[in-house]
């Protein structure tokens, strides 16, 4: 059932007008960061008030400027597009504190525009997530990646810069080269880009030329970081972290799985992608194919990657593809596995960013071989990276295991018995690249560290090297890290995202209830 | 099918309990004490359990994943292993109270922890044998697999580290199996309620499906059961853990790993009608199951006889012990509608190597506690020093060699009983194999646990060990807990057949009136009529039968153990290439730490 309302429209537009309430209040530290926080729980406050119309199997509508009629720039909120924006918004508001304990600990320059650029981009997200058609979508899509770039190149260094310029390359090229015509062709054939449930694509159009602009779909939404696509995720590392944690591992990579499950669901259709050939296989396939590629080279990354928060990258690359390929097995169970994930991924995700950024503030460490004995020193931080890490690998009761079960289950409905394999391939490796820094950060002993080894690209060493193995118990307490957990701003978020997604795991009719609507 | 709450509170008050512990972090007597209770209490409550089990069961069902049923389900099969598990616990936490005192246990924070993360994983153990659904099941078996990581790691040097890894990632690895194995048969059948997926099984057509599922399910199970080839974790992880840990570990969770390996091989396969092509995939799976079972109970006996550890030494017969178990399993599975001998014996037997291997272990521990070594041939004559000591590690071994009196050959004679039964149903010649292997490694087991004995307790006392002290009371008594229970199963060997083994039976599908099931128990007047020991109205023969073969084994290991410590045969290295944990150590070390080759290579 389709309903006028303004809601939509004015959940987004929350963030915009305290992107300019930021800007005045720039003088004043306090005062900005406070208008900070007010403006993404309002923006929290008002993504909620439209969870009961859309439970009850509404879809919200609204529409912004009709100059073009068949292509208007307008709001459609559906289970899909509630989920993510609902997940950005809880996460926005944790992430302001965490941006505040982490930015003002570490004295980082430019935070006026650090804020301005961040509440934006939460404007773009929740625009993207809202979105009733591909031209609004693509422009959101394009405000993201244009306010992120500063976010990315914050540090102003020499590598900001570069790898800045990267991450803008990567994202505007393939948008630019292929998601336009993708997009056109799609108007060319449909005589509309709109979001429609069983998707607008007419089942007689030329089959070749849709399997080319649905090629150029996948190629083009470069957000979703499908190898060789993905180098720009890596590269973003380079920015503080709370970017990292609520951006790359949030709102900027959801939009891309988001574009691609609407690509699946509102554009094409279910039934069309199943029919498409490219050789012997379906478009459903190809994108599983293409999808499970991803998810298991970027976890061979993952366990070469020394630098945590370049590992953390990496798994995001390879769990983004989990979202796509439950998409792409076109089942019920599948789609339901692919879209619960983006909430499940993102609390986890979000929790190992906020980690690595807290060990980064108290210790200035960076690397994952430098961090034996860590609890000992930050037992909740590295309390909530284990939880992150039994939802990343998916193991009961955290979240991870509940969208992974449903994966699963849909990929035995497809037949795909290799995406299952695929599917409990990745789990192990993820368990081979996060396990082992839980277990030597509450297991081993700093001095099992070797001098040699994995030394830090920045930041002073706070570790007299070389400690004997057999002074190494009562030298361990007094002479290494002279640290504590970091301030209760950076702390507190991440144990709460902890146990949000230990919750979601514990009670996941909650989000099945958004999903369900979609498929009523 | 009784519904009540009681099952629930099984698995939540040790949790309860645990977060108890943290009120007082560092009084040590409140702590020993809530341990106590809340490994008390469930045993208790599962006491209470006992008869609506045998009577059809007790069941608490909720609800977690929309659409799937869930619930606790107790069973007399699942209910006395869960009994030995939470006995385990609370002989356990007994012994610990002295034990973990130990310089390099009690640091800060590391008793708290163990006390912690041991009764967390009582809960997950318990949950493991009361799940209704191999969904349950799967959420606890799980939290079997993370929550004992800080009882291996806890002494945190790199072996413990080394082995908790270890046997972590073979977890993961087999849990994923397993995991495959659940979602295929969900997707297959619909249901994963242990009760009623047999039926949908039955109901699939051609065995390739089955046999993938049942491949996948029993490498999952049996990554925790210790099967060959995913066995060598056991001897790298128990014997790093403190002693009771490494009991609770040896003595209870592996069999976690069995009774999940039951419920597949005799549950899930069970076909419902008479259909030969469905009675035949059973069979099929049982005769590889029996062949699981040999090779691994006679490679690990052998690599336990060479071992000198005598933590290692135990843990290798925890594997070879698995493999009767297994063999048991294979033996009910081959004989389709006729194997309650096999489930029975199978049953017995884990229960049974859960008493004698923790009384073996603690008596070990007690030793260890004294004179912290753990090279069995730098013990000697420690009798004088620890009389009481000498006498229940004397019936741990007595025990776990399967001598009349003691409980192992009540178990031992029925498996026995079970693997001629099979021979005899085809007289296929690897059978009778099968069987001679039984034989010899039922030796191996005596030579090599009596060769413990001897040389721990008996032979000349090396000077520096006269003024060792006796054991302290709390070891005595959980020793003493463990040796009453070894002594009175052996001499009233139907008790537990009678009460509890014989109702299991009910539900794996046998022929109420095959031969085998009238012998363990008679449905109508709820008594076994086995002559195991004492013979029963003219089978006077049948026990004669039963000590020849027990006979057979000691005096073949008699000749072992002395030919092998005059000649020097138990010092045999095998060399480090040919063994299964140097390549899993080797291909783990990359995986999880590929960037730091040198320093890896120095410690391990």
């Amino acid at each position: 059932m389709e309903v006028d309302s303004i809601k939509p429209f004015i959940a987004v537009m929350i963030p915009l007008i305290g992107s300019v309430f930021i800007i005045l209040a720039r003088k004043k530290q306090d005062l900005r960061d406070a208008v900070t926080l007010i403006t993404s729980s309002l923006m929290l406050f008002s993504v909620l008030t439209m969870i009961s119309p859309v439970l009850e199997g509404k879809t919200l509508h609204y529409i912004v400027w009709g100059f073009w009629p068949s292509v208007p720039i307008g709001f459609r909120v559906d289970g899909l597009g509630l989920i993510f924006g609902l997940v950005a918004s809880v996460t926005w508001v944790l992430t302001s504190f965490y941006s505040i304990g982490y930015m003002r600990s570490l004295n980082e320059k430019s935070q006026t525009r650090f804020y301005y650029c961040f509440a934006v981009t939460l404007f773009a997200t929740l625009g993207a997530a809202f979105s009733n058609n591909w031209f609004t979508l693509f422009l959101f899509y394009e405000l993201i990646t244009f306010f992120t770039y500063p976010l990315v190149a914050h540090h102003e260094t020499e590598e900001a810069w570069e790898k800045g310029n990267k991450y803008l390359a990567y994202l505007l090229g393939t948008s630019k080269v292929f998601l336009i015509p993708a997009i056109l062709g799609t108007y060319y054939f449909a005589g509309s880009i709109d979001f429609v449930a069983g998707g607008i694509i007419p089942p007689d159009a030329d089959k070749t030329l849709l399997v080319g602009i649905y090629i150029c779909y996948l190629a083009g939404i470069g957000k979703v970081a499908f190898m060789p696509l993905h180098s720009w995720l890596p590269a973003s590392m380079v920015a503080p972290t709370p970017v990292s944690a609520l951006l790359h591992a949030v709102a900027v990579v959801n939009t891309g799985a988001f574009c691609v499950l609407r690509v699946i669901i509102n554009i094409f259709g279910l039934d069309l992608v199943q029919v498409l050939h490219l050789g012997g296989l379906t478009m459903g396939e190809v994108t599983a194919v293409i999808a499970s590629f991803t998810i298991i080279v970027a976890s061979i990354y993952c366990m070469r990657a020394d630098n945590l928060k370049e590992r953390i990258a990496y798994s995001t690359v390879s769990q983004l593809s989990y979202m796509v390929l439950g998409g792409a097995l076109l089942t019920p169970s599948g789609l339901q596995g692919g879209i619960m994930h983006i909430a499940m991924h993102a609390f986890a995700k979000i929790t190992l960013f906020f980690c690595a950024g807290s060990i980064y503030v108290a210790t200035k460490k960076t690397h994952v071989s430098q961090l034996h004995g860590i609890a000992r020193k930050m037992p909740w931080t590295m309390a909530a990276f284990a939880i992150a890490t039994l939802s990343m690998v998916g193991i009961p009761p955290a979240g991870g295991f509940v969208s992974k079960w449903y994966l699963m289950v849909g990929a035995t409905q497809a037949k795909e018995f290799w995406a299952l394999m695929v599917l409990a391939t990745s789990a192990l490796l993820n368990a081979f690249y996060f396990v082992p820094i839980v277990m030597n950060g509450f297991f081993r002993h700093q001095s099992d560290e070797d001098a040699g080894v994995g030394a830090p690209s920045s930041g002073p060493v706070l570790i007299p090297q070389s400690v004997g193995a057999a002074a190494a118990s009562t030298t361990e307490e007094t002479a290494l890290f002279d640290v504590q957990e970091a301030p209760l701003f950076v702390v507190v978020p991440l144990c709460i995202t902890a146990v949000v997604s230990l919750v979601l795991g514990m009670f996941p009719d909650v989000l099945l209830s958004f999903v369900a609507v979609m498929f009523q | 099918m009784e519904t009540s709450i009681v099952p629930l509170l099984v698995v939540l008050i040790p949790v309860l309990a645990a977060f108890t512990l943290l009120i007082r972090p560092k009084d040590d007597n409140y702590r020993n004490w809530v341990c106590l209770a809340a490994t008390i209490v469930p045993f208790v409550l599962l006491l209470s359990l006992h008869k609506g089990a045998v009577s059809g069961g007790v069941e608490f069902p909720f609800t977690w994943i929309p659409g799937m049923d869930m619930s606790f389900r107790v069973l007399p099969a699942g209910l006395i292993i869960a009994l030995v598990t939470s006995f385990l616990w609370i002989v356990a936490h007994i012994f610990a109270i002295s034990d973990m005192t130990q310089a390099q246990d009690s640091k800060p924070g590391r008793r708290l922890r163990f006390d912690f993360f041991s009764l967390l994983t009582l809960t997950a153990n318990l949950g493991v044998l009361i799940a209704g659904d191999f969904i349950t099941l799967f959420i606890f078996f799980e939290g079997l697999l993370i929550l004992p990581y800080p009882l291996i790691a806890h002494r945190e040097d790199v072996p413990a580290i080394r082995g908790a890894n270890l046997y972590f990632y073979v977890g993961v690895a087999t849990s994923l199996a397993l995991l495959s194995g659940l979602v295929l048969l969900n997707s297959y059948t619909g249901t994963l309620v242990i009760q009623s997926v047999s039926a949908e099984v039955s109901q699939l057509m051609g065995s390739g499906v089955k046999f993938q599922i049942a491949a996948l399910m029993v490498v999952g199970f049996g990554g925790k059961a210790g099967l060959f080839i995913e066995h060598f974790w056991l001897a790298e992880a128990h014997p790093v853990a403190p002693s009771p840990g490494h009991a609770l570990l040896s003595g209870a969770m592996i069999k976690a790993g069995a009774y999940g390996i039951f419920l597949t091989v005799n549950l899930l396969f069970l076909p419902q009608g008479d259909l030969v092509s469905e009675w035949l995939t059973l069979s099929n799976i049982g005769y590889v199951m029996i062949f699981v079972g040999v090779v691994t109970m006679f490679t690990a006996v052998i690599s336990a006889l060479i071992t000198a550890d005598y933590k290692r030494m135990l843990a290798l017969h925890s594997v070879s012990q698995m493999g009767y178990i297994m063999m048991g399993i294979g033996c009910a599975a081959y004989l389709g509608k006729d194997g309650a001998m096999g489930v029975a014996g199978a049953l017995y037997h884990i229960v049974n190597h859960a008493l004698f291997k923790v009384a073996l272990l603690l008596g070990g521990g007690a030793v260890y506690f004294r004179l912290h070594k753990q090279d069995m041939y730098k013990y000697g004559g420690l009798w004088r020093n620890m009389p009481l000591g000498a006498v229940f590690l004397f019936i741990g071994a007595c025990g776990i060699s399967g001598i009349p009196f003691f409980n192992g050959f009540a178990s031992k004679t029925i498996i026995h009983h079970a693997i001629l039964e099979a021979y005899e149903h085809s007289h296929d010649p690897y059978l009778r194999f099968a069987e001679v292997m039984f034989i010899v490694t039922a030796a191996g087991t005596f030579a090599s646990n009596m060769k413990f004995f001897k040389l721990t307790m008996l032979g000349k006392r090396p000077k520096e060990y006269e003024n060792v002290e006796s054991e302290p009371m709390s070891m005595k008594i959980s020793l003493g807990l463990l040796a009453a229970a070894i002594v009175l199963i052996g001499l009233f060997p139907n008790f537990l057949l009678e009460s509890t083994i014989g109702p299991a039976l009910a539900s794996f599908g046998f022929d109420p009136n095959s031969h085998a099931y009238q012998l363990l128990y008679d449905v109508k007047t709820q008594t076994s009529g086995l002559a195991i020991l004492y013979p029963r109205a003219g089978t006077f023969s049948d026990v004669l039968h039963n000590l020849v073969g027990t006979t057979q084994a000691v005096v073949l290991g008699c000749i072992v153990m002395f030919c092998g410590l005059k000649y020097g045969w138990f010092h045999l290295k095998i060399p480090r290439r040919l063994t299964f944990e140097y390549y899993a150590t080797k291909s783990l070390k990359w995986l999880t730490n590929p960037w730091s080759t040198p320093i890896e290579d120095k410690e391990f």
